[in-house]
């Protein structure tokens, strides 16, 4: 770890940018706010500071450093929520450096933004080939055959392909969950219908079992029990609204369709 | 359920969570562990309620065995807790309860809306429960958390923590 000295006003401005660049992105990769925290409150003290203050919540950040005389603070709010592990991953192994021995800000700087520019582990058709058959395994696991599990499979890979693509357009999350949910529950029950499954109703939840807010859901309980009431209350927030969000796409489905889902 | 059943079930289990390990991007290298996790927490859900166990309780035993191997993974692979346990409560959480009980509503069959949506919260309950109880466990002892205040983070209290610190 570096020597305590008096960091000047410049340099504990760029300790607090560089603090608050790390938590927005390690928020929007999924991580809950006590490992937030933490990782921000490692690289800080690794690059010099003295102490910092933080409150980190899932839609904004204020981050105070301190050192010998000098304290700067900054407010810094968190767009969209997503799930990116291996970047969770990535700040973790990267503070834990910082704080064990020390890093320079330009240095620091490029490791951030390669950790932020890595491309994903796998590529893209390979996650929407491994969601559709995760979702196959869900028909499967809630008692469906091959049938449901093919049209499960057909319906959560077009779904996962079609919510990629608004991502990249950066289309409002509760919107994309929607009209996913829509896509995939359709397709499913399509598929299942033209090879004439006994349970289309399986087929049809399989096939939106990917859009089910499994992260929000688990970090905010994480949150809670932390005592992070707002971050965890605003992450419970999210996961409901996402969850309303899939049952209006499957109703629409239901609603075109005429099936009925329970009896 | 005989042990064909249960291990035909741990296969499901095991592909459901990777798969979503993979959607989550966690490191190629840890997935199969994710996968195992997952496995192990899904059968034993599933074991208990073939046995008549209720599923709140099948539930929350699933998600402390998540619990107890995913923190071991964490501190073996040394990596967050999050990345094991958040895929391999995956196949246990109520998403098909907690739909139903949105199409119950719309239905104006309210008295089963509200059965259901109260399972469905008492099964996510228990999901956190089970997650929680196995940190509880796994972290006796451990004082270097409630030392400090909040928010607050100094140089040697850094400096102290760092030796004691666990996978989160």
């Amino acid at each position: 770890m570096n020597e305590p000295r008096q960091l000047s006003r410049e340099e504990l401005s760029e300790v607090v940018d560089v603090v608050l660049h790390v938590g927005q992105t390690m928020l929007q990769a999924g991580a809950a706010s006590f490992r937030t925290e933490e990782t921000m409150a490692e690289i800080g003290l690794g690059l010099g500071a003295d102490r910092l203050d933080l409150y980190v919540t899932p839609t904004g950040i204020v981050a105070t450093a301190v050192s010998g005389n000098e304290q700067r603070t900054r407010v810094g709010r968190v767009e969209t929520l997503g799930v990116n592990m291996a970047q969770v991953v990535a700040f973790n192994k990267l503070s834990r450096h910082v704080s064990l021995i020390g890093a320079t800000l330009p240095a620091l700087r490029a490791e951030i933004a390669a950790i932020r520019e890595k491309p994903r582990e796998l590529p893209n058709v390979v996650t929407i080939l491994a969601v559709g058959i995760a979702c196959a395994a869900f028909a499967q696991i809630l008692g469906g055959g091959e049938r449901e599990s093919v049209s499960a499979l057909a319906g959560a890979g077009v779904a996962q392909w079609v919510r990629m693509v608004f991502n990249r357009a950066r289309v409002n999350v509760f919107a994309m969950t929607v009209i996913c949910a829509w896509i995939g529950s359709l397709l499913g029950w399509g598929v299942c219908s033209s090879v004439q499954c006994e349970r289309p109703d399986l087929a049809v939840i399989a096939s939106v079992l990917l859009l089910v807010p499994g992260v929000p859901l688990v970090t905010s309980v994480i949150d809670l029990t932390n005592y992070d009431l707002i971050s965890g209350v605003t992450r419970g927030t999210l996961a409901a609204l996402i969850a309303l969000s899939i049952g209006v796409g499957v109703l629409l489905t239901l609603w075109i369709t005429g099936l009925r889902i329970v009896p | 359920m005989s042990h064909w059943e249960l291990l035909q079930q741990g296969f499901w289990g095991f592909i459901a969570t990777s798969g979503f390990g993979v959607l989550f991007n966690v490191p190629t290298r840890v997935l199969p562990v994710c996968g195992f996790t997952g496995a192990v927490g899904h059968m034993w859900q599933r074991a208990l309620l073939a046995n008549d166990v209720h599923p709140v309780a099948a539930t929350f035993v699933g998600a402390l065995v998540v619990g107890l191997l995913g923190y071991s993974q964490a501190r073996f692979f040394h990596m967050p807790r999050l990345i094991f346990t958040v895929t391999g409560i995956i196949s246990m959480v109520p998403g098909v309860a907690a739909f139903e009980t949105m199409v119950y509503f719309i239905r104006n069959d309210i008295l089963t809306g509200v059965e259901n949506a109260v399972l469905t919260g008492l099964l996510v309950g228990a999901i956190a429960a089970g997650l929680v109880t196995a940190r509880l466990l796994l972290s006796l002892g451990d004082t270097a958390y409630t030392r400090q205040v909040r928010g607050l983070w100094q140089r040697d209290l850094d400096v102290r923590r760092l030796g004691q610190r666990d996978e989160e």
